[in-house]
């Protein structure tokens, strides 16, 4: 095994990683502060990779300002399901399950509307940059260099936010204690539709950047993105958050890489639910999933 | 009064048992074979994910294990299919019993997404063949699950002899009696089941641990018997599945159906049996009335369970319940007034 | 019970905006089709259709995954009823389109679909591009002598065929034999290496296939035949079925053994194309042959520039067929009607339902068959299977005594793509260009 091939390992893994990252830290930040998994992640990516599609061709705006608009528009998406929607729930102190399912259903409005609104036809959006670039012999899209650069930006910014200002401070409170939160002051509800909010411009940037490579249909994102994301999130464990969640993401990008390189790739996903199941059984990050009592 | 409360149930049933001389379609009769199977399922799942609160992801796993094997046991092996299918169902009850052991140690958590994971590499296996068939069949080239075809795609899964009668999809009206009597018989099993000495304490793990546990209750093992016999359940109905169906196709255990299911069980009322029956017709039929629509059937059938978990969180149980408690003593004493005036 | 008052006034709200919104984006995106509604209407004002209505099923997944594929089913079917209705329609009836939506192709909800289409909505004919793996939808179809017409799934039907030589009399299907996918290319590009018409670096092949039966059949047979001709098979890769977007490991075995051909039957067009595009970030020299996704519209027009060079081929010609008179036609009018080449099921679907249309002529002529009638319907068939005759996109299409496309009249090709365009390049009767060698050699 030579020198390219390590740089082909390396280069798979952060790329893989980075797109992993991406589709995870928005879910793992709603399941740190709200306690739910927002199954309407994926739908989130399809509205966004349609809506810069949109801006692109039907209202001929350029590139950088389809994707400039394409932030506040998923914002809006995401804080309005959960501030108007999902808030009644949260309130009620609903079981996960209920959450989860009223979550999809709101995805699979999305989505549904989306195939009225577009229609079937397979649709691609142009790539930012063409070309790639060699690095130790193994190659690398432009576009996957991108991807790279973007998820790592948009995760420095959030550690950012989280750690240093005054509303992430106030997500980790809510995240931690949430009577004591009220009484501090702080407006609840509105941090809660922030943060969906937030996870949902991940979401709608990951759905951009995924509608450059793949043929679109208008459920991409509940049929592969939410599912993959899904199955990550656990594996970096409930408790552990976003760091656990990051980790977990280059984790499974290592081990898909490296493991198709030498195994069939069609063994591998049985594989990773053989270590989600290890990693479950011999160390749970058990915090008990049930609203009513915790 | 305990009667009262198996009315509407009662009520229903004596509907359904005079539908088919009345309706003789054989669409709405498959239709109703497919809502009594579905309702078989939900109910099972609602035994744990309601009563017990444990969400058990992975409910729909065992729905395709009991459809597979007892599929392969009477098309491979020639076993007598009401043979296969009951040692279908008992392959679940021992597989959910061995699941939920060794996974509620670690916790709740760990045993929702074990379980999800669980279905989905079964999912995998079944799609990617298992194998091949055993015996002539498998020189042929068939493979042990049928791979994305399915099991029965060239030889369909024999049917259901039962003496001189075939419940297979090819006579509608045996499989509609055959389906509702054995929901039925199953509804009233989960209903003693709920009711029994040993379900009322394993359900009230879920609210008073401690209590239970001191009055010699071991929490695992009671638990993992309650599942398993909701399993057991699920892998019945997968059994009937295959055998009525003649063809069992990876999908059955798909996104599509987990979340349709899901919905029945949210729709019906968590926590109780008649809720699921009662879901499974009505969204079924909805779903079957809609279908013209297309994309609009999804966005509308969506609303209505928003509609259900916003507004309505006790689902159709719930608002029968709310509906006799509010009305039902003023409908008697109108009635009553009436009669007497 | 908590009636959020608030919520429910937004839930109304929105649902109102959202669909004043989506109509206005709808009618702002919908391509606007060649007006054949004013046909359709005089047609029927004309009291042209003296018997009434007759109804046909058009089936396909219209939600899920494959949303696009049923959407190309219903547009040829759509097409083909409004022309034929402002034609007078079939013997006197007007034509009604049913529209039924499959999904995922689970069994359950399949024949369900189909007992409805029979019995409820009295159907006297289904048209499909293609139907679920296992073909169950014949057997539902054969128990009512239902007229079932699909264009995919060769192997299939020739297995339901020979395990019941006599049950699927109505059941049609508009392909050819798939036997040219297995052997036509191997034993052409072996023939052109040997003519020195191309170069290759060895006589190794990688494949790469995916996890179902049609993927799977067609991988082997042309893992057999390159072995007869002798080449060896150096990477022999199975993916799962399903989206697959990183092809870095498989790419990275090609790299570190370049072989002569290399070969992808995953036929997902989005799995193809990002397989091509991963390749040519670092490409080999070797020649690239990909099934299935090079024939659909959108590999080409997605992928621009970047597939040329690429190999594909049909068992039969196809609409793109220079010298295909009968095709190439049925290709503008659909650009014309929809703006744009439409997907290929497209033109399945509105063949089927034309073929019908000159069935029932046919019977209704020489044996009074009545298309309304079930009982006529095997007397249909029949006239399928003796009478009809169509010139359509595979060519001369005659139905054989299995009911697939007789193979004596396909004559499979290959096609290159040469920056956005197809050219054939063989047989040499219909071949406009040479194989060239790739753009991507170094």
């Amino acid at each position: 095994m030579g020198l390219e091939d390590l740089a082909a390992i390396i280069i798979s893994t952060l790329v893989s990683g980075s797109i992993y990252t991406l589709m995870v830290v928005g879910l793992a930040l709603i399941f740190q502060t709200i306690q739910y998994f927002n199954f309407a992640h994926g739908s989130f990516y399809t509205f966004g990779a349609y809506f810069v599609w949109y801006l692109l061709y039907i209202l001929k705006l350029d590139y950088f300002t389809s994707v400039l608009i394409l932030i506040p528009a998923s914002f809006i998406l995401g804080f309005v399901m959960q501030r108007f929607l999902i808030q009644q729930l949260v309130d009620r102190e609903a079981s996960p399950l209920v959450l989860i399912l009223a979550t999809f259903c709101v995805g699979s409005i999305v989505e549904s509307t989306l195939l009225l609104i577009f229609g079937g036809r397979l649709k691609r959006l142009p790539y930012p940059i063409e070309g790639s670039i060699e690095f130790m012999g193994a190659t690398m899209s432009y576009h996957k260099l991108l991807i790279l650069i973007i998820s790592t930006s948009l995760l420095v910014f959030f550690a950012y936010i989280l750690n240093k200002t005054k509303m992430g401070t106030a997500m980790r409170a809510m995240a931690q204690e949430k009577e004591a939160s009220y009484l501090a002051g702080i407006n609840v509800k509105r941090m809660y539709a922030t943060v969906v909010g937030l996870s949902a411009v991940l979401a709608g940037i990951g759905g951009w950047l995924f509608g450059c490579m793949i043929f679109m249909t208008p459920d991409f994102g509940s049929s592969t993105i939410l599912w993959e994301g899904f199955i990550v999130c656990t594996l970096g464990g409930a408790k552990a958050g976003m760091k656990g969640s990051i980790f977990a993401s280059y984790l499974v990008a290592f081990l898909e890489t490296v493991l198709t390189r030498f195994l069939p790739m069609y063994n591998v996903p049985p594989l990773i639910f053989m270590m989600v199941i290890l990693m479950l059984l011999i160390r749970p990050e058990g915090i008990l999933v049930k609203g009513g009592s915790q | 009064m305990k009667f009262s409360k198996f009315v509407i149930p009662f009520i229903a049933v004596g509907i359904f048992l005079i539908i088919p001389l009345i309706l003789s379609s054989p669409f709405i009769l498959q239709l109703f074979v497919l809502i009594f199977l579905y309702a078989l399922v939900c109910e099972s799942w609602d035994l744990s994910m309601g009563y017990l609160g444990l969400f058990n992801f992975g409910h729909l796993a065992f729905l395709g294990i009991g459809a597979y094997f007892s599929g392969i046991l009477s098309l491979y092996y020639g076993l007598p299919s009401w043979i296969a299918i009951v040692v279908g169902s008992l392959i679940t009850f021992a597989l959910g019993f061995v699941l939920s052991l060794s996974t509620l140690r670690a916790g709740e958590y760990a045993f929702s997404i074990i379980s999800f994971a669980f279905q989905n590499m079964f999912l995998y296996w079944v799609r990617s063949g298992g194998g091949p068939a055993p015996g002539e069949w498998g020189k042929k080239g068939l493979t042990l699950t049928g791979g994305t075809q399915g099991l029965g795609a060239l030889i369909p899964v024999p049917s259901l002899q039962l003496g001189p009668i075939t419940i297979s999809s090819e006579f509608k009206v045996p499989a509609y009696y055959f389906t509702l009597i054995i929901l039925v018989i199953a509804t009233y099993a989960m209903y003693k089941l709920t009711n029994s000495r040993f379900g009322i304490a394993t359900i009230a793990l879920r609210d008073s641990k401690e209590y239970a546990i001191a009055l010699g209750v071991n929490p695992l093992t009671y638990t993992a018997v309650f599942i398993s016999i909701s399993t057991f359940f699920a892998g019945l109905a997968g059994g009937l599945y295959a055998h009525i169906m003649g063809v069992v196709s990876p999908e059955i255990i798909g996104w599509s159906n987990v979340i349709i299911m899901c919905c029945i069980v949210e729709f019906g009322g968590l926590g109780t049996l008649f809720g699921p029956a009662a879901a499974s017709f009505l969204l079924v039929s909805l779903t079957q009335y809609l279908a013209g629509l297309a994309a609009y059937k999804n966005i509308v059938i969506a609303l209505i369970m928003l509609f259900t978990l916003l507004v309505w969180p006790t689902g159709m149980a719930g608002a029968a319940f709310w509906f006799k408690s509010k009305y039902l003593e003023k409908i008697k004493k109108a009635i009553f007034n009436w009669k007497h005036s | 019970m908590a009636l959020g008052k608030k919520t429910l006034a937004i839930f109304v709200i929105s649902i109102i905006t959202a669909s004043l919104l989506s109509g206005v984006i709808g009618y702002h995106i919908a391509p606007r089709g060649a007006g054949t509604e004013e046909a359709y209407q005089k047609g029927f004002a004309d009291g042209r259709y003296p018997n009434g209505t007759l109804k046909v099923a058009v089936l396909g997944p219209m939600t899920g995954v494959l949303a696009s594929e049923g959407e190309a089913f219903r547009m040829g079917a759509e097409w083909a009823v409004e022309e034929i209705n402002a034609l007078g329609g079939i013997c006197g009836y007007k034509l009604e389109l049913v529209v039924g939506d499959t999904e995922d192709f689970e069994p359950a909800k399949v024949t369900t679909l189909i007992e409805k289409m029979i019995n409820e909505e009295k159907v006297a004919a289904i048209f499909c591009g293609y139907g679920s793996q296992s073909l169950v939808e014949y057997d539902v179809c054969a128990k009512y002598n239902m007229l079932y017409f699909i264009g995919a799934d060769w192997m299939a039907h020739q297995d339901k065929w020979a395990q019941y030589p006599e049950k699927y009399k109505t059941c049609f299907n508009l392909v050819p034999s798939y036997m040219p996918y297995r052997y036509h290319f191997p034993e052409t590009f072996d023939r052109w290496v040997r003519e020195g018409k191309l170069q290759i670096i060895n006589k190794k092949v990688a494949i790469v296939y995916s996890d179902n039966y049609y993927s799977s059949w067609i991988a082997e047979g042309l893992k057999e035949n390159f072995i007869r001709l002798g080449y060896n098979i150096t990477l022999w890769e199975m993916v799962p079925f399903g989206t697959v977007t990183e092809w870095g490991s498989i790419l990275a075995k090609i790299r570190a053994d370049p072989p002569a051909v290399i070969i992808n039957t995953d036929y997902i067009p989005s799995n193809e194309a990002s397989f091509v595009e991963q390749f040519l970030e670092a490409p080999t020299n070797s020649h690239m042959f990909i099934q299935y996704g090079p024939s659909t519209p959108e590999f080409v027009q997605l992928l621009g520039n970047k597939c040329t060079g690429i190999y594909y081929n049909n068992p039969s010609i196809e609409i793109h067929t220079p010298g295909n008179k009968p095709g190439n036609e049925l290709l503008q009018r659909a650009i014309k009607r929809f703006g744009s080449e439409p997907p290929s099921y497209t033109f399945t679907t509105y063949q089927e339902v034309w073929i019908y249309k000159q069935a029932c002529e046919i019977a209704h002529e020489y044996y009074g068959a009545d298309p309304k009638k079930p009982e006529d319907r095997l007397i249909i068939a029949q006239t399928l299977r003796e009478k009809t005759a169509w010139w359509g996109s595979v060519g001369l299409m005659v139905f054989d005594e299995t009911n697939c496309l007789s193979a004596e009249y396909a004559v499979p090709t290959i096609y290159q793509l040469w920056e956005g365009q197809r050219f054939c390049v063989e047989p040499a009767g219909f071949a406009n260009a040479d194989p060239r060698m790739p753009p991507w050699w170094h």
